[in-house]
């Protein structure tokens, strides 16, 4: 798997990957898309870099502890859906904002602002933590001996 | 107080799911997280406790999800709903504390608590949602979460891991086929009535039963939610999977699926069946009824012939849950011939069954988990004289055997006497005589798990017992559920008042179509 050529094409599909994956999650208020697919994408990108370059080469140069990142978003996204309830209204109710952009003195669009956007920041950050803390596991999972307890 | 009584449903979802994160975030400090985990999982029992008596007091409680308006995702908390959050949040905590010194440590710091938490979230979520999509989702959550916990580690374990493996692979695999199929049931659902919210489909399917227009496939989306909350309680045709899961699973998550798990099924057909269909549960009462009666006698015998005291455990939940389905069956045969007053007492009687059930049967899966530590095998034939050195669980499982088997006093007597007077007053001969045949063979199969493990002595070639007995933690919460099945024997006035209130409410589906619908919105 590991040629010059799928190592190149892997860095080059990661650049163009995480962009359209925080694209989707941007976009994801109103639109589809939104945090689950931008961070399944997100995954895959980095899964790819995984598979072309090994995952021992790789975890010498980043080797973050997706387990946490996992624990991180979930926490975000759990307190994102509480905080309504400290502004006296229901459990995930979200707040909406349409407020133009003006580039000197001309309205030259309108920009949308939502409060699930911090849910699915945090949905995002669940899914790569998931996904890549199973990846990683299962790909460094030694060969255990089929009828023994260990 | 008034913010607590306000958000008081959605906390019992909201605080689990929180809890799963910072579990995971202070795996660093596993004294702290275990402090805080069973901090947060006693508020959570106080909480369900508020919200059984909120709901005894003022009515049903309905709770809006993210203000969608009318028609939006709702929380439902009638006495149903509220009484089974309490069961599985008392089971919960209970099945926690227990936890503590029978999962190895790296397990219980890992992933242990933050699913367990997930768990709970999910099942709170299943009893208290009035939305038929969120149902689905809950259950995903529930069981990937519970799938999971399967191969949590034991500090002394005698299972091995591709048992384990082995287990959660039928587990997850034939529990995502009931999710496909109810997946398929929602979608033709919404389809044919266009509506998500339970109450609304609820109107929907009245209206179309009064104008005599049902379409045909409404009722083969009844037999598909029939398939899924079947293959969930693991009746009949659908219960291959849980005497390999339940035996193989560690002891306190054995507990969770017996005692609150599989109970979802049953919760699921007096939800979608008796409430959502109630025109159609004439049409459903004898496919349950039958497939219940096979279910008893399957689960019975097979129980009998067990020498694994965790399958001997597990076969006796398929024969119980058998029972609580047969209350259903007959009690919308009865409902259907018109006899509302003995459909309700039968539909009263499944639920304190289904209640009795659960608390027996996780105490007992409790117990099992200290004589496999003890012994250090699960097989009952190795087993013997454990009286003399641990008479606590002797006398622990005793009284889960007398519950189960329906010896007075215990509350497993209460249920089944309840059950088989209903029946007989709706003239239910037949059934209640074959269910009668089978209770005597839980008699025995109770009793002859309890000889083999606790009389007699042990087999010398299988050396001494381990020194390790009940640590506190242990024996705590197998002593609290003891007595509270023997309360629920002597004193059972409160649990028959809340059970036949839940079987009204339950025949009549109107007050919660009207709680749901001619509400004021926020």
């Amino acid at each position: 798997m590991t040629t010059v050529i799928t190592k190149t094409v892997a860095k080059i599909c990661l650049m163009v990957d995480m962009l359209y994956s925080i694209d989707l999650l941007l976009i994801g208020g109103n639109r589809p898309g939104g945090g689950f697919i931008g961070g399944v994408l997100c995954a895959c990108g980095i899964g790819l870099i995984y598979v072309a370059y090994g995952y021992e080469d790789i975890k010498k140069i980043w080797n973050p502890d997706w387990h946490s990142w996992f624990g991180y978003g979930l926490l975000f996204a759990s307190i994102t859906a509480l905080s309504p309830l400290l502004a006296g209204h229901n459990y995930f109710r979200s707040a909406f904002d349409i407020r133009p952009i003006e580039l000197m003195g001309y309205e030259v669009g309108e920009l949308e602002l939502v409060s699930s956007m911090f849910f699915d920041l945090g949905v995002y950050f669940v899914v790569v933590g998931g996904l890549l803390f199973i990846v990683t596991k299962v790909g460094t999972d030694k060969v255990k001996d089929p009828e023994g307890g260990q | 107080m008034s913010f607590l009584m306000q958000h008081l449903p959605i906390l019992l979802i909201a605080i689990p799911l929180l809890m799963a994160p910072a579990t995971i975030l202070t795996k660093a400090y596993p004294g702290f997280q275990k402090a805080l985990d069973i901090v947060a999982s006693l508020v959570l029992l106080g909480l369900s406790g508020l919200l059984l008596s909120t709901v005894w007091d003022g009515g049903i409680t309905v709770y809006e999800v993210g203000e969608f308006g009318k028609y939006g995702i709702v929380l439902v908390a009638d006495l149903l709903s509220a009484s089974m959050v309490v069961l599985s949040c008392l089971i919960g905590c209970m099945g926690l504390i227990y936890s503590y010194d029978y999962i190895e440590s790296k397990s219980l710091n890992l992933t242990y608590h933050s699913l367990y938490n997930l768990m709970l979230a999910g099942i709170n979520g299943i009893f208290l949602t009035g939305d038929i999509f969120n149902l689905f989702v809950f259950f995903e959550i529930m069981l990937l979460s519970s799938g999971a916990l399967i191969v949590a580690n034991e500090t002394s374990t005698v299972t091995k891991i591709s048992d384990k493996m082995e287990a959660t692979m039928k587990y997850i695999v034939l529990n995502m086929l009931g999710s496909n199929v109810m997946l398929i049931a929602v979608a033709s659902l919404y389809a044919s009535i266009g509506s998500l919210n339970m109450a609304d489909i609820a109107l929907k399917v009245r209206i179309l039963s009064e104008a005599g227009t049902m379409p045909w496939h409404i009722y083969a989306i009844g037999l598909l939610f029939i398939i899924v909350f079947g293959g969930k309680a693991a009746v009949f045709p659908l219960h291959y999977w849980l005497p390999d899961v339940h035996p193989t699973a560690p002891s306190p998550i054995s507990a969770m699926l017996s005692g609150v798990i599989i109970k979802i099924g049953a919760y699921g057909i007096l939800r979608i069946l008796f409430v959502i269909f109630a025109p159609l549960k004439g049409v459903f009462g004898p496919i349950i009824l039958v497939m219940a009666l096979i279910t008893v006698g399957l689960g019975a015998t097979a129980a009998i012939g067990q020498t694994d005291v965790k399958r001997l455990l597990a076969y006796s939940s398929v024969s119980q849950i058998g029972y609580v389905f047969l209350g259903f069956g007959m009690g919308a045969i009865a409902y259907e011939a018109g006899e509302i007053a003995g459909a309700v007492l039968i539909i009263a009687a499944s639920f304190v069954y289904l209640v009795n059930h659960a608390l027996a049967k996780s105490m007992l899966f409790l117990t099992s988990g200290g004589i496999i530590h003890k012994a250090e095998t699960r097989d009952m034939r190795k087993m013997g004289g454990m009286v003399d050195s641990s008479p606590v669980m002797a006398a622990t499982f005793l009284v889960g055997a007398m519950s189960i088997g329906g010896v007075p006093p215990m509350g497993g007597f209460i249920s089944k006497f309840m059950l088989f007077d209903a029946g007989l007053k709706s003239q239910f001969y037949l059934p209640i005589g074959i269910a009668l045949v089978f209770a005597i063979f839980t008699l025995f199969y109770m009793f002859r798990g309890w000889i083999l493990i606790f009389w007699g002595a042990r087999d010398p070639q299988y050396g001494e017992y381990s020194h390790h007995g009940l640590s506190l933690l242990m024996v705590g919460p197998i002593v609290v559920l003891a007595v509270l099945v023997f309360i629920l024997g002597i004193y059972a006035e409160p649990i028959l008042g809340i059970a036949n209130t839940i079987a009204l409410q339950v025949m009549d589906p109107n007050p919660y179509i009207d709680a749901v619908l001619t509400r004021v919105i926020r």
